[in-house]
């Protein structure tokens, strides 16, 4: 009688354990369902899609490689836009202009769209530096993610982390995108 | 004694009804999660329509994306090493086959060029894979979650989606919504 008392004792008490512990597990889960639809909802203005490499097609049609770190010790990359692509190629050049050649930085545009890329292809001067139209998925959306707050994209096959460095904003300007991306 | 025996009953009782409404809850979240249109689109104008994405695959070639008969396509957005596009392949290859037999063809979108499939992989079998994206078409999507399953009707708009594995009861509601779709239009 006292052992049929003590095996159902101890049977209920791993019951009891065993549904404890699914009922943690199972508010767990309901957590980071909620965190993950709320993160991803909210992409535009955080997100934790990391860009990975600037490997794709360019707008020639050439693949585009991303680079190792003895080639380039850093590489930004940036997003044109198709509406106003005029002024962003300006931009762009302009930085290259300015960057030192040995120091090692490396300049990578995607583009947005198709109006993009046929202006990027009838420029009368090639571009100096590769214009992406096709790109790999999860780059291609941090990069979109990134440049909805104005942001172009630092990284180093050093770092472990990617910056933002800021470039259509008001305030923006080469010379301040070429110190940030040198600092 | 018997008052112990009591209150591990009651214990158990209780976190029976914890776990079923827990359960019950974790699923609709889970539902709501792979049918929300907020997550997927990132431009909130979903009436546009978009062509099929055009893209290269992982040996730099282009991919043919023309279609076969005047019938809509499909998107997968999976990858080699996802564990849930693995757990969900059996009945994605089941509902890849139906589709095409329905003239639907089929891409297969990896996030990046290590997720790509083997040439001769089943998951891949009448497919066609691509690596690299045309931005435009990226830029409409929020493809955050693998595997992601879009149907495009052959008006060019989105008919039907699933973010996250498919469920027993998915390729029943994907294919009523088609021919809904073939019902409306006289097809």
């Amino acid at each position: 009688m006292k052992k049929k008392f003590v095996a159902d004792l101890f049977l209920g008490i791993i019951l009891v354990a065993l549904l404890g512990f699914y009922s943690i597990r199972l508010a767990w889960s309901i957590h980071s369902i909620r965190q993950w639809s709320q993160a991803a909802r909210s992409a535009d203005r955080s997100s934790d899609l990391v860009f990975q490499s600037e490997a794709g097609i360019s707008v020639w049609g050439d693949p585009v490689y991303p680079v190792s770190a003895k080639q380039a010790q850093r590489t930004i990359v940036f997003l044109l836009h198709g509406d106003k692509i005029g002024s962003d190629l300006a931009f762009w050049h302009r930085v290259k202009l300015l960057v030192p050649s040995d120091a090692g930085l490396r300049l990578v545009g995607y583009c947005d769209g198709i109006v993009c890329a046929d202006a990027v292809r009838h420029e009368a001067n090639r571009s100096d530096f590769p214009v992406i139209a096709y790109g790999e998925v999860i780059s291609s959306q941090a990069l979109i993610n990134a440049d909805a707050k104005g942001n172009s994209i630092l990284r180093s096959e050093q770092w472990l982390h990617s910056k933002n460095i800021k470039w259509h904003t008001p305030m923006s300007t080469p010379s301040i995108v070429v110190q940030e991306a040198l600092k | 004694m018997i008052s112990m025996k009591r209150c591990i009953g009651v214990a158990l009782g209780m976190l029976i009804v914890l776990d079923s409404f827990l359960y019950l809850q974790a699923k609709t979240k889970l539902d709501h999660v792979a049918q929300d249109t907020t997550i997927l689109y990132r431009s909130p104008d979903k009436t546009n329509t978009i062509g099929p994405p055009d893209g290269f695959n992982s040996s730099s070639i282009k991919v043919d994306i023309t279609r076969k008969s005047n019938k809509g396509w499909v998107v997968r957005y999976a990858a080699k090493n996802c564990e849930f596009c693995r757990a969900d392949e059996p009945r994605w290859n089941q509902m890849s086959a139906d589709l095409q037999r329905l003239g639907y063809s089929v891409i297969f979108i990896v996030p990046q060029a290590s997720e790509a499939y083997p040439d001769n992989s089943l998951a891949l079998m009448g497919t066609r894979e691509e690596v690299y994206v045309n931005l435009e078409w990226v830029k409409r999507f929020r493809l955050s979650m693998t595997p992601t399953l879009l149907i495009f009707a052959p008006d060019q708009k989105l008919l039907w989606f699933h973010q996250g594995a498919l469920g027993p009861a998915d390729p029943a509601s994907a294919f009523r919504t088609i021919e809904l779709w073939n019902h409306n239009v006289g097809r």
